[in-house]
This record gives C-alpha cells, sequence and structure tokens, in this order.
C-alpha cells in the first residue's frame, strides 16, 4: 500500500498539469508546427528534430518550457510564447499519436 | 519594442484597398506607431518597404494586403517572386514568417473578425512584398495578414481591430523577453 501512495505521489509530481489533450484539435494547431517539422511531425528542416510518436507528456513539457522562456530557441520561443494550455495538450495529444518516421 | 505595419494603396477594380485604410485607421489610433502604405507593383511595393524599414527599423513587422475572402487570412510562408526583378539570386524558394500564430488567430477571432491561417499568400504583390522582407531580413517577427474587402460587414475600424490584436499578439509575446535572434 505504502508503495502503491508512493508510486501515485510520483507520478502526480510528474505530471505536467495538463488535461489530456484532442489530437483532432491538435491537427488543426499543427498547420502552424508544419514548416519545420511536418504536420505529422516528421521533420521537413534540416536540424530540426522529427516529432512523431514523442510522449505527449514529454511534448507537453517541452512547449510550457518554450512558453516560457526556460528552454532558449528562437523561433520555439515565438511560436509557443501564444499557445495555451489547452493548445499545448492539444499539439501533444496529435504528434504522440502518429508514427514514428523511419530513420 | 518598434513596430512597422504596411498596407497597400488601390489597384485595379479596388478602388478602396482594406488593408490601406485599415493601417491608416490603425496609425490615427495609435500615434507612436509606424506605419506605410505600398504601391500595388511588383518592383515598387518592395523599395518602398525597405524605405520604411530603414526610416523605422522595426523589430516587428506586420504586412497587410487585400483578398477577395469574407475572413482575415495570416499567412505563414511566401514563395520566391517570378516578377520582381531585384530578387537576390541566393535566397531559398520558400521562406517562412515568424509570429505567435496561434495566438494571434485567438486574438483576432476574440475581435469578432473571422480568421484562418494560410501558406498561400496568392502569388501577386502580397507574396512578392512578403518574400521580399523575409529574403532580406526587414525585421525579426514578420507576418503577412490578408484582410477582406470593405462592405459586407466589414469596414476599416473592424479590420484595423484585428490588424491591431494580431499586432499586439507579436508585441506581446516579444516583450516578454523571447526574442528570435
Amino acid at each position: 500500500m505504502l508503495r502503491l501512495t508512493l508510486t501515485a505521489a510520483l507520478l502526480a509530481w510528474a505530471a505536467p498539469g495538463l488535461a489530456e489533450g484532442d489530437a483532432e484539435a491538435g491537427y488543426k494547431l499543427a498547420r502552424m508546427c508544419s514548416a519545420c517539422h511536418g504536420r505529422d511531425g516528421a521533420a521537413v528542416r534540416a536540424n530540426t528534430p522529427s516529432i512523431a510518436g514523442l510522449d505527449a507528456e514529454y511534448i507537453s513539457e517541452q512547449l510550457m518550457e518554450y512558453r516560457s522562456g526556460g528552454r532558449v530557441h528562437p523561433e520555439m520561443n515565438i511560436v509557443a510564447g501564444g499557445l495555451k494550455d489547452d493548445q499545448i495538450s492539444d499539439l501533444a495529444a496529435w504528434f504522440a499519436a502518429q508514427e514514428i518516421p523511419a530513420q | 519594442m518598434t513596430a512597422l505595419v504596411t498596407g497597400f494603396g488601390p489597384f485595379g477594380r479596388w478602388s478602396v484597398n482594406s488593408s490601406g485604410e485599415a493601417v491608416a485607421a490603425l496609425g490615427a489610433a495609435r500615434p507612436g506607431l509606424a506605419v506605410a502604405t505600398l504601391p500595388v507593383d511588383h518592383d515598387a511595393a518592395p523599395r518602398a518597404l525597405f524605405d520604411a524599414v530603414a526610416r523605422v527599423r522595426p523589430e516587428v513587422l506586420l504586412l497587410t494586403g487585400l483578398a477577395d475572402e469574407p475572413r482575415l487570412r495570416l499567412e505563414m510562408r511566401a514563395r520566391r517572386p517570378e516578377a520582381w526583378r531585384d530578387a537576390p539570386d541566393d535566397a531559398a524558394r520558400m521562406l517562412h514568417g515568424l509570429w505567435p500564430w496561434a495566438a494571434a488567430l485567438d486574438a483576432m477571432r476574440a475581435t469578432g473578425a473571422p480568421a484562418r491561417l494560410s501558406d498561400d499568400p496568392g502569388r501577386y504583390v502580397c507574396e512578392t512584398t512578403y518574400w521580399a522582407a523575409l529574403a532580406t531580413g526587414c525585421a525579426p517577427l514578420v507576418a503577412f495578414l490578408h484582410t477582406p474587402p470593405l462592405g459586407a460587414g466589414w469596414d476599416a475600424a473592424r479590420v484595423a481591430a484585428a490588424m491591431g490584436a494580431c499586432l499586439d499578439a507579436a508585441l506581446s509575446a516579444t516583450s516578454r523577453g523571447r526574442r528570435p535572434c
């Protein structure tokens, strides 16, 4: 019981606090990501990571970091800077649901 | 934070250009904002833009132009124009604007104006000017906003309100210390 409680507590601590996103809404928003990451998360530009299939929580965390300026990237700070929490969740849900592109 | 907003003058059947009218209205409402009206010509428009940029040195540049569609269209990219004779040879065929796209879209819609993102600026002087601004690095933040024709529910004040909201989204992003370069 103690182990379960600790696990639950750790999961709660690790969660970014965002609600689960709507992948369909994320698809619509992903248009603004398509110039670099592709609409489906497969990068279309050199030196840009493919983000398809990444963990939704990880994507959300990174977008929040870009939004706050905690993680610095000239373009991502601007693009993510205006995202609301639900938009971040939606984008994360969409990209997480995509198949990881062949390397 | 220095911003420049440009619109176009009349052309063809459009004796009134909603972009130029709204930019004038926005400039009148915000005395500190730099605005310019560009001629509708593939060579003259970039030249007039560069003159304005040299004068203002903007950190945020919002280009606007008329499109025959009953909503605002925020353009995310521009293709290399064939018609601009002074186009630099070594610039990319496709260039992307940089703007807080989602925030700008939300802000425009919050004024009650329908708006959407677009990746097709139309291959006319609007796209030439957009590409010219991106190819020559006119400002760290650059975007192009297509405005609907006046009439049918649109007047210059309504377009200007949405245009101002679009601009404010970029100014807000940069004022929080996130700068593209």
